[in-house]
């Protein structure tokens, strides 16, 4: 056999695994949204999923909602992302890391936070009600309102950061072609400097959509009645109405991927995409130099600052809240590490920690294995392996596309039925299920951080190793795995953050004996126990952060 | 292959043998059937215009890129089967490919070991390893704190410290710029002569190929051209691209009058009127139009009238180069020829008139298709 044979063979074999994993439970289980299994027969559940006005509704506004998460992250993105790349004023440097801080709190910790400061009896809502003197709570953290309050905090992050990194890429000497040739400030922003972040800003917009699309834990908490796409179909599938799940699935990724490719083809018509490519200086920091708009800039940053921790802060607060504590006063009247004691007295209260701890990392170790295989694949120019590396790199994207609570009932309805010959195993309700869920919401993480690296490493260095009498394993580990680990490692973070904190995906799909710690949360929340639920809220973030500021941000090696 | 112990260094250095190497990319021959040897110790710069197939023959050589034909021996030994881990060669690449995790000293050691040399003896041979690129004590510094001459040195300390068979330079000097690259390339042929080890290096600039060549090898669309001593290419072209590549020529139509074995004689067309010579060029050669072959200093300026006068035509500009110009010369039909003068030039636009030189070997050869001459002047 001659290499390229054996590299075509790797290759579609590799693809096949992936195929099955990422594509396979999408497929079967839109093919049974129109088999309708469960009785009724063929196109039936479509049928009585399109009669039904409710389906209509959270359809609709899974779109809305999503698209008007978009616009206010934006609104408050972009202007700070500007605002950083910018200005020089005392205090950029800590608040510019700190303003990047939400995207590292895990989705459900963030919403129970909100809870604890502005739900019925938190914090803030206790303070302002006291101001105004009312008995009734001055608002109501429910509905439509609430969940775009959680969005807009959590996902204004996608557009500051990227708006800061196009700015920092942003050649200086485009600004100071366009004052030469007599354009004012305003012309230069809106002819220049926009159309230059054109790229950047279209791909926060997709990120946000689809994460917004696939938002889970404020629609569950906040919504109510208010239901979106995700908490439609899990409560459809409580309800038992299993197959009417499938079609609300089949829809949500509709309504994703329709997102991706409009965002995608507004994309690609525009003049601009060569923006991305742009090399120079960027422009010297502006610093500001009336001392009043130092003071009142500083000032405004370090409250805005102030308002991103306070639910952090709330959460800590409350966890030292004793149960049964504290009932109508302002603020709690007593603090104790009682329900950090409870943790450590029993084995049972430390499982959920432990189920996360061991199912995150195992998913994130078997992402990162897979990611970096289809990776090398995935860049593959030689004969044999080229035609194969279009699709891989496809397969490596999928699952990001797709909203976690899809990726769940996919698997659930593939991975529930024992048909070895189709390729479906009894893995529902196993210690199994929820790793291989992870790691499948894991791969586009390592995946694509894998292939952008493999793409940017100069292939002369492997050449230069095999050159010197390297084998594969040694050029491998001296040379190209050294070379990627920023990268790996950024993605490694990453996926490990979402593994960790999942809720989604878990809610579908956990065992009493694998609950992860978002499980326990909800149950803890449900039982009245919100300083139990702030402590594994405290130990979920803390753990997070510390894999984020372990692994998230190695530096490379020039 | 492991050699043990210390030995010296040309032992190491083994003959490379190519036979009809073949590659196609595609519809496209990229190597049509190149045979070549280089006896161990010798350098052979391989040099060719861009496209001509001579780096797809080093990463050939080097393994890289397989062959679709033709062996490849070191010595005896075949190894065109071999991964490039396994044949024991040492390359420069022209990016030098540093690994830029590893520090100057982790650099040199890598290829060590790769041949699981004992750690002691690593660190012993890494120091002189980089002593002999004149880098003693560099061991810690990082490849992105040093200059891009001490880059190209570290690559070559690098290839070197295994003591491998073969040593094969891309392009090594193309990334430096042109003051840097005249001293490095003095040091590089000091450093390869030294060592006397069996060395490919692949160029596309003549001098470069002349100054660090034992023997030049030409290629030109995927074809050995010419191979031999650097002035034996220079004077002796054996074809028209050949002629036309190195140092500066020119070419102007004449007519073949006769022509047999021991030469031909040569008359009119672009050649004054009545002027007439005799080449002693002998064999292929058919009576009929060819292209007179000249270089600058095969001619010089005669007083009107010289009855060995071949030429006459206007002066039409002057390049001043030192110790001696070159002036440009326009013959009838805006034909142009050049001719090398060593004191002051002639007034521009006054007509001039040219004889061979007595020691002068002009050629011909069969008349171009079109008119461009491939690198003429270059």
């Amino acid at each position: 056999m001659t290499a390229a044979a054996r590299r075509g063979w790797i290759a579609a074999g590799l693809f096949l695994f992936l195929f099955w994993l990422v594509a396979y439970p999408l497929l079967i289980t839109m093919l049974s949204a129109f088999r309708g299994e469960n009785g009724g027969g063929l196109g039936a559940p479509i049928a009585a999923f399109v009669q039904r006005p409710d389906e209509w509704t959270a359809l609709f506004r899974s779109l809305w909602i999503s698209l008007a998460s978009v616009a206010l992250a934006a609104a408050v993105g972009v202007p700070l992302g500007f605002l950083f790349a910018r200005a020089e004023f005392p205090g950029r440097r800590v608040l510019g890391e700190l303003l990047a801080l939400p995207v590292a709190l895990p989705p459900l910790v963030g919403v129970i936070a909100f809870l604890y400061l502005y739900g019925e009896s938190g914090m803030a809502t206790r303070v302002v009600g006291n101001l105004l003197r009312t008995s009734s709570a001055p608002w109501r953290l429910t509905g439509a309102g609430a969940i775009l309050l959680v969005h807009t905090y959590s996902m204004y992050v996608y557009f500051y950061l990227f708006t800061r990194a196009a700015l920092a890429r942003f050649d200086g000497a485009q600004l100071e072609a366009a004052a030469s040739l007599g354009a004012g400030r305003w012309r230069t922003l809106t002819r220049v400097v926009l159309p230059g972040l054109t790229p950047a800003l279209a791909a926060a917009a997709i990120l946000t959509f689809l994460t917004a699309l696939g938002s889970f834990s404020a629609p569950y908490i906040f919504g109510g009645s208010f239901r979106v796409m995700t908490t439609q179909i899990l409560a459809s599938r409580q309800n038992g109405d299993v197959d009417v799940a499938q079609v609300e699935t089949l829809f949500l990724i509709v309504l994703a991927i329709a997102g991706l490719l409009v965002a995608r083809g507004l994309e690609r018509r525009s003049r601009w995409r060569v923006a991305a490519t742009q090399r120079g200086t960027p422009p010297e920091r502006r610093a500001v130099r009336s001392p009043a708009a130092r003071f009142a800039l500083t000032l405004a940053g370090w409250l805005f600052a102030l308002l991103l921790l306070l639910p952090h802060l709330t959460l800590i607060l409350i966890s030292f809240v004793p149960p049964a504590t504290w009932t109508t006063e302002l603020f709690p009247p007593v603090l104790s590490l009682v329900n950090y004691r409870a943790l450590g007295k029993t084995a049972e209260a430390l499982r959920p920690v432990m189920n996360s701890l061991w199912m995150a990392i195992a998913a994130t170790l078997g992402a990162l294995v897979l990611g970096f295989v289809a990776a090398r694949r995935a860049v593959d120019r030689r004969p044999g392996g080229a035609i194969w590396a279009r699709s891989i790199s496809l397969l490596v994207a999928i699952p990001w596309a797709v909203p976690a609570t899809a990726y769940a009932v996919a698997l659930a309805t593939t991975m529930s039925v024992h048909a070895p010959l189709a390729g479906r195993f009894l893995l529902v309700g196993t210690v199994g299920i929820l790793p291989l869920a992870y790691l499948v919401r894991a791969l586009p993480a390592t995946g694509q951080a894998a292939i952008a690296a493999l793409g940017q490493l100069d292939p002369q260095l492997e050449e230069a190793s095999a050159a010197l009498g390297a084998g594969k394993l040694r050029t491998l580990r001296r040379v190209t795995l050294p070379r990627l680990r920023p990268a790996l490692a950024a993605g490694a973070s990453l996926a490990f953050l979402a593994a960790f904190g999942d809720f989604v995906v878990s809610i579908v799909l956990y065992t009493y004996e694998t609950r992860p710690v978002s499980i326990e949360i909800l149950s803890n929340l449900r039982l009245q126990e919100t300083g139990v639920a702030a402590v594994y809220g405290v130990l979920l973030t803390a753990l997070s952060a510390a894999a984020f500021l372990l692994w998230g941000r190695e530096k490379e090696v020039r | 292959m492991r050699r043990a112990g210390k030995k010296t260094i040309s032992s190491a250095a083994a003959d490379l043998i190519l036979e009809d190497v073949g590659k196609r990319f595609g519809d496209k021959s990229v190597l049509d059937g190149v045979s070549f040897a280089v006896p161990r110790g010798e350098v052979l710069a391989l040099l060719g215009p861009s496209g001509s197939g001579k780096t797809t023959l080093l990463r050939i050589v080097a393994g890289f890129e397989t062959a679709d034909r033709g062996s490849i021996r070191v010595g005896a030994e075949a190894i065109e089967r071999l991964p490039p881990a396994r044949r024991d060669f040492g390359m420069v690449f022209q990016h030098y490919a540093l690994f830029p995790h590893l520090t100057v000293g982790e650099n040199v050691a890598f290829g060590l070991e790769a041949r699981s040399i004992p750690k002691g003896e690593i660190a012993e041979r890494v120091a002189t390893a980089l002593a002999r690129v004149d880098l003693a004590g560099f061991e810690r510094r990082r490849i992105s704190e040093i200059s891009g001459g001490q880059q190209q040195r570290v690559a070559l300390a690098r290839a070197l410290a295994p003591e491998p068979r073969v040593l094969l330079l891309d392009e090594p000097l193309s990334n430096l710029d042109p003051t840097l690259r005249e001293r490095t390339r003095r040091e590089l042929a000091t450093t390869l002569r030294r060592i006397g080890i069996t060395t490919l290096l692949v160029t596309h600039e003549q001098e470069e190929a002349f100054d660090l060549g034992d023997r030049v090898a030409l290629l030109h669309g995927g074809r050995l051209e010419q191979i031999g001593l650097p002035q034996e290419l220079y004077r002796e072209p054996a074809t028209r691209f050949v002629a036309g590549f190195i140092g500066r020529s020119s070419f102007v139509p004449v007519n073949v009058e006769l022509a047999n074995d021991s030469g031909a004689t040569v008359t009119g067309l672009a050649l004054a009127p009545g002027a007439a010579f005799s080449l002693p060029q002998s064999g292929l050669l058919v009576e009929g139009t060819a292209d007179l072959w000249l270089r600058p200093e095969m001619l010089e300026l005669c007083a009107a009238g010289d009855p060995a006068r071949l030429f006459t035509g206007n002066s039409v500009s002057v390049r001043f180069n030192g110790a001696m110009s070159y002036l440009t010369v326009q013959l009838p039909e805006s034909r142009e020829i050049e001719v090398m003068i060593a004191g002051d030039p002639p007034v521009l636009g006054e007509p001039v008139e040219l004889k061979l030189r007595a020691d002068a070997r002009p050629r011909l050869f069969a008349a171009a298709a079109s008119a461009t001459e491939p690198g003429a002047g270059a």
